[in-house]
């Protein structure tokens, strides 16, 4: 009789770590993070996986630094730009030589798409979308805890092993950065597969902006339905604007042509945690709150004082927007000047 | 050109926390009378085969439902805004799916009513909030996909989408068949059905299959072939408590609420 201990054979965490603009994403390292906090409990090493271009591999030395105790770099010219085909091919390679037990992505654009699709080529369980992942007691059992309904309830599942499992953005903590860390570099030699079709990138629009990002801002200023129109979300511009603040909104806007997708906040939207966020004229439906109760500070302004929104913030003004945006303008401007 | 819209009937996304509730037992939401509504990311993926079927001739939708009886009603609301065909896989009450088993499902249908050449589905669902049915859809067809697309066109047999990513906007071109999903945009919301149309969509035909037509076995769905265990449903602690600022008119709110933010230094 064979026996087969599972355990030494699945003896890792890996961290695919996405990256933009030729950077690993901030969400990367919070992955990172999230697997140094298993490691004692499932006796398990951290190891990351970095797919890009030529120059891929300067980002090694970043990624020990943030924990990554392995990290298997595929560095080939026809992995950038970005092709899910390609880093699928990639990645299932990594996993049939590693073996891991958990696979990690953010649950970002590329996140996504990656996951789902993985786990169904390796045959694992998946879970997506979690906000904490923890061991039950006494076992080696990872138990995935995300919010469903919108955010109305929390679920804790158990997926089939290995598991795939998608992280939020913004809900792990990054190990403070070490620079004295050291990682042992894989390098990982595939055949790419020869993809002469197969979906292409054409091109990439970037994102016309001026001001503050959202996801860097400290502070944002979002409106929602209750903004009543495309013209008067310039009031909420304009806050944004004395306060040196992002502009965000709720789904509602968006669907409404007031301002562009890029502004939604939200579980599908962006995840962002600024000190201060001013909510104006959102109701707060669960979906919105997901992607902003991490704010240190919320306030609400929304003459509805049954609004779900006062639920989650820390100060609320129950008076129609008109009547509160353009004083507050004002009176900011005192302030900081 | 066949487009196969996947689309699920689901809680109301909209019902408020203060009325959600849950039956601990069962590891679900309390349904009682509350309302089920079309997933809205479906309705966005509807929408945009409906602008495709007005822009290019011989265009055929066909909406599909895996869900309970009353889903139904969501079949008849993409009737109502001419899908052109309504297939629902009916699913047994008390039968939990889960993102695998409803990829297999859905997977079974599509290659039983035939070549498709576009699959869409809403990005996720409101109800379990996971975003894997149309991945795992489109490896179990074995089909290219492309996730959150917001534009959607056909160019000389290929299709040309727009993709939402974190900084920008991905344009792509896949061949077809393929399977998008789709986030929303100002330009998907759902039109609203005329009302004559509505009347008609209640008497037309809907093609119903159930497991055992499309060979799929109901152990297949449950315990042995689930790649998810939900271990509990519970509501979230609200600890939170909101300090509304009172005051005699705008002004004063506005000082008062100007102090408390410089108070604890956040301005």
């Amino acid at each position: 009789m064979t026996i087969v201990n599972e355990g030494a054979v699945m003896s890792e965490i890996l961290v695919y770590c996405s990256q933009k603009n030729g950077r690993v994403t901030k969400a990367g390292f919070e992955a990172l993070g999230a697997a140094q906090a298993l490691v004692e409990s499932l006796e398990c090493a951290v190891g990351a996986v970095l797919i890009g271009g030529e120059g891929v591999g300067e980002h090694v030395q970043e990624l020990a630094a943030y924990g990554a105790q392995k990290i298997y770099v595929c560095a080939n010219q026809h992995l950038e730009p970005y092709r899910p085909e390609m880093h699928l091919h990639v990645l299932e390679e990594i996993f049939n030589q590693v073996k891991p037990r958990l696979l990690l992505f953010i649950a970002d654009s590329n996140g996504r798409e990656l996951a789902p699709r993985m786990a169904f080529r390796i045959g694992a369980g998946i879970a997506s979308e979690c906000i904490d992942l923890s061991v039950t007691e006494g076992t080696s059992e990872v138990l995935i805890h995300k919010p469903v309904y919108g955010g109305k309830a929390i679920a804790q599942m158990v997926a089939k092993s290995p598991q795939v499992i998608t992280l939020r953005e913004r809900c792990f903590e990054p190990l403070e950065k070490d620079d004295s860390r050291r990682a042992d570099t894989v390098p990982i030699d595939v055949a790419l597969p020869e993809i002469s079709d197969g979906v292409q990138l054409v091109e990439f629009v970037e994102e016309e902006f001026t001001g503050v990002k959202l996801e860097e801002a400290q502070i944002i200023v979002s409106g929602g339905r209750g903004i009543g129109g495309k013209d008067q979300f310039k009031a909420i511009e304009e806050l944004a604007e004395t306060l040196k603040a992002a502009v965000g909104s709720s789904r509602a806007a968006v669907d409404a042509g007031w301002v562009p997708p890029s502004f939604q906040v939200g579980q599908t939207g962006k995840i962002v945690a600024p000190d201060l966020y001013v909510a104006v004229g959102i109701s707060g439906a669960s979906q919105h709150l997901a992607g902003m109760s991490g704010s240190k500070c919320i306030v609400a302004i929304n003459k509805d004082p049954d609004a779900p929104i006062f639920k989650a913030a820390q100060f609320g003004i129950v008076e129609d927007y008109k009547k509160i945006l353009p004083g507050l303008k004002t009176k900011v401007k005192e302030l900081l000047s | 050109m066949k487009i196969v819209v996947c689309m699920k009937h689901i809680l109301d996304p909209e019902l408020p926390p203060s009325s959600f509730e849950i039956e601990p037992e069962k590891k679900q939401a309390k349904i009682g009378k509350h309302a089920f509504v079309l997933n809205p990311y479906d309705e966005n993926a509807l929408e945009m085969a409906l602008q495709l079927k007005e822009k290019k001739e011989d265009v055929q939708i066909t909406a599909l439902v895996y869900g309970e009886t009353k889903a139904e009603e969501s079949l008849r609301r993409a009737l109502g805004v001419l899908a052109d065909e309504a297939v629902h896989i009916v699913q047994e009450t008390e039968q939990q799916t889960d993102a695998y088993g409803t990829a297999k499902v859905l997977a079974a249908c599509i290659n039983a009513i035939g070549p498709v050449d576009l699959i869409m589905c809403g990005r996720m669902a409101g109800d379990w909030d996971a975003g894997l049915v149309g991945s795992l859809l489109a490896e179990a067809l074995a089909l290219p996909s492309v996730c959150f697309i917001s534009g959607l066109e056909i160019i000389e047999g290929r299709l040309r989408v727009s993709r939402q990513v974190e900084g920008g906007t991905e344009i792509l071109e896949s061949p077809l068949p393929v399977l998008v999903t789709v986030t929303n945009d100002e330009s998907n919301v759902l039109r609203i059905a005329k009302v004559r149309d509505v009347m008609k969509a209640h008497r037309k035909p809907i093609q119903q299959y159930t497991l055992k037509d499309l060979d799929v076995s109901v152990s297949d769905l449950e315990q042995q072939g689930a790649y998810e265990e939900l271990r509990d449903l519970y509501l979230p602690v609200q600890d939170n408590v909101c300090e509304i600022i009172e005051g005699e008119g705008p002004e004063e709110k506005i000082d008062a609420l100007l102090t408390k933010l410089k108070a604890q230094k956040i301005l």
